[in-house]
């Protein structure tokens, strides 16, 4: 088992506190190994479960040369070890031996953690795919391509809902770099963002193998760019992003907030758009919408192709439940995925989550998964849902409130006494529903999403400024959350 | 009910599986823990109610795992002490067991490291196992990517012990600690001191204490003298 040390800066600085004097070592490594053994099991007596499960379990111990290399999870686990428990586990060393051996703290795990897996049988997904960019010298260690194989458009549920990003991303993966650059694709949580994303990468590396395709959460990209300013490595940083063929980045509304990796994103965005190379972004709003992300970015992401994932529709639904059904081999009626489409309405990965919790209920006690079995496995889950706050119902709410009609929040007419209910009724859907603004405002009698978030902004706004709006806020609140 | 009393007890028995006693009505959970512990399930959510032993079962999941081939990592998020950095890397550890999720949601700078923690462990397949007070869609939970994240695995409620349930944990506590504890001492108990057995359990370890020091049988005049109970 090979041992790999991350942020080898702190190491050195954590090893130097904690080294002991290196003419103490014992005889070898198996000597080595067996004294862990004793002292980890005599801190199981020193120390409170609660603190052993948390503190000690973790550490993964690893003879080098002479000493004992505890490898932790990250720096906050080696600054409380070293704080609270190495003089402890040095003196339980010395009850045990004459010449305690070096201990070093080390940030790491032991390669092929994953592979040793306690189950013979295991139904974990596949492994990520990765492809030649794994070989470019920055990359080890800092970032890889992770496209998904199970994520392709054969796999991807096809319904009115998704149909149009669907298309856009089709067209996207047989043309990279070339019509519409970047990709935005964009809607609420769990819709198949990512699955599109992922799927675009699949089909560019089937018609060229040699692609460099590159999938990463924004969050590894700000991570990446940390550790390159940390280790004084930019330009190797610059040239790998910008050497990739197709750059695939999730999530982007968490670059809001993050100046520095804003500016070079929007960097790597100019350089990759300049040479043809593809970029699909997705986000949980519309681009434009992200509050905390500079204008010239939110200008650059809508110079492509900006496309919605809507939540699918029933019939969507009962597809994805039966294709997820498929291929974890399980069979499920049309009457059971029926069913748990019709109350399961959110998102795909609470279906998803239904779908698995009925199926395990099966296996287990050797049920047929009839409508009755599902009803009964999702029972807690199906209370939850009935009160689940909808469009439909903010606007009864705010309608009766306000004692004005739902027809009229619906309408064309612009008079303070209808605008005013119908913007409070638009800022509620936005904090307390899923939906997108192109939806709401297609549920507001076929608004533009503009309109929605002129009406978010304004009773954002008023809520600062008139107490008036802040009560009647507060009450539907209320209301609406009882 | 009286208040509690500070017993000044604490328990040394590790959780474990073993010691864990599975109601009728939590099999289910039982057999989906089993699945996660054998790296077939990555990730389950369980909720329940407070002392209904989802500390218990994590810690023990811990436990149960290969100890120094394979490590494991439990933390309780109510730990004042900890800090989101506290999940970097964590993924790299093959089980993680969070506890009380719901401490930290609302937290904006929290649920943000829950959610990239989530991302990494899925794609670096380590086994999850969350516990919280409230299943995924009640916790008031600010980040929607989060929420539907935590939705999507196997949720599945720890359901709190009847009665006639928590007499039997009782009973077998004490046996372990070799007391003999009848029905009635422990329904008396139940009814006078507490409900929750996380105190009941202390409260034994405490009655065996005093059985010892005055030689007496553990009977409800016994006990109502100990705890000074009219």
């Amino acid at each position: 088992m090979s041992t790999s040390i991350i942020d080898d800066q702190t190491t050195s600085r954590l090893q130097s506190e904690t080294n002991e004097p290196s003419h103490k070592h014992a005889d070898s490594s198996m000597d080595l190994m067996a004294l862990w053994d004793k002292c980890y099991e005599a801190l199981k007596s020193e120390i409170s479960q609660q603190e052993f499960n948390i503190w000690i379990r973790p550490l993964q111990a690893t003879p080098v040369g002479s000493a004992i290399h505890l490898l932790c999870p990250n720096r906050y686990f080696i600054e409380w070890i070293n704080e609270h428990y190495i003089a402890l586990i040095k003196k339980i060393l010395d009850d045990y031996c004459q010449s305690i051996p070096e201990i070093k703290l080390v940030v790491g795990s032991r390669q092929g953690n994953k592979k040793a897996s306690p189950s013979t049988k295991t139904t974990q997904p596949a492994r990520p795919r990765t492809n030649t960019i794994q070989s470019v010298s920055f990359s080890k260690g800092l970032s890889h391509s992770n496209l998904n194989p199970r994520f392709t458009f054969d796999s991807f549920v096809e319904g009115k809902s998704n149909q149009i990003a669907l298309t856009a991303a089709m067209h996207v993966a047989k043309n990279p770099g070339q019509t519409y650059n970047p990709l935005s694709l964009y809607g609420g949580v769990g819709l198949g963002k990512t699955h599109l994303a992922h799927a675009v990468g699949n089909f560019i590396l089937s018609q060229n193998p040699d692609a460099k395709i590159l999938y990463l959460h924004s969050e590894r990209f700000v991570a990446d760019m940390i550790k390159a300013l940390q280790r004084n490595a930019m330009n190797e940083f610059k040239r790998f992003y910008r050497s990739v063929d197709a750059l695939l980045i999730d999530d982007i509304q968490f670059f809001a907030g993050k100046e520095r990796s804003q500016e070079e994103f929007f960097h790597t965005f100019n350089a990759l758009l300049d040479g043809h190379q593809q970029i699909v972004l997705t986000c949980d709003r519309y681009p434009k919408e992200i509050s905390g992300l500079e204008e010239r970015l939110q200008s650059r992401f809508g110079w492509g192709l900006t496309v919605a994932v809507e939540p699918p529709e029933l019939e969507t639904r009962v597809a994805i439940l039966l294709a997820k059904a498929r291929e974890t081999g399980t069979r499920i009626t049309q009457d059971v995925a029926f069913f748990i489409a019709k109350n399961i309405q959110s998102n795909v990965r609470e279906l998803e989550g239904a779908l698995k919790r009925v199926v395990a209920n099966a296996h287990f006690t050797g049920s047929e998964i009839t409508v009755e079995f599902a009803r009964e496995a999702l029972k807690d889950l199906l209370t939850l849902q009935a009160k689940l706050v909808t469009i439909d119902n903010i606007q009864r709410t705010v309608a009766e409130y306000h004692k004005v009609k739902v027809s009229d929040l619906l309408s064309k007419r612009r008079n303070r006494s209808i605008a005013r209910p119908r913007q409070m009724a638009m800022a509620l859907a936005k904090k307390l529903t899923n939906h997108s603004l192109p939806e709401i405002g297609n549920a507001f009698g076929g608004r533009d999403h503009t309109t929605v978030l002129h009406a978010c902004r304004k009773i954002e706004e008023l809520l600062q400024t008139s107490l008036d709006i802040q009560e009647d806020h507060k009450n539907l609140l209320r209301i609406l959350s009882a | 009910m009286i208040e509690q009393l500070a017993l000044g007890v604490t328990l040394r028995d590790e959780a474990t599986l073993d010691n864990f006693y599975v109601a009728e009505s939590n099999q289910l959970l039982w057999s989906h823990l089993q699945s996660a512990i054998e790296g077939k399930e990555s990730f389950v959510f369980l909720w329940g109610a407070p002392s209904s032993g989802k500390t218990h079962l994590l810690q023990a999941c811990c436990h149960a795992w290969p100890e120094r081939v394979q490590a494991a990592c439990y933390l309780p998020l109510d730990l004042a002490t900890l800090e989101p950095d506290v999940l970097h890397s964590l993924e790299n550890i093959p089980l993680v067991c969070l506890d009380n999720i719901e401490r930290v949601m609302g937290n904006a700078e929290w649920e943000e490291a829950l959610f990239h923690f989530y991302n990494r462990a899925k794609e670096a397949r380590t086994v999850l196992i969350v516990a919280s007070r409230f299943p995924p869609r009640q916790l008031p939970c600010s980040l929607a990517d989060l929420q539907s994240r935590l939705s999507s695995g196997l949720t599945c409620a720890l359901m709190s012990l009847s009665d006639d349930e928590k007499i039997t944990v009782l009973t077998l506590r004490a046996k372990h600690l070799g007391l003999t504890l009848s029905s009635e001492v422990a329904l008396f108990l139940m009814r006078r001191y507490s409900q929750d057995l996380a105190h009941l359990c202390d409260l034994l370890v405490y009655l065996d204490r005093s059985t010892l020091a005055a030689q007496r049988k553990l009977t409800i005049r016994f006990v109502k003298t100990v705890l000074a109970l009219g």
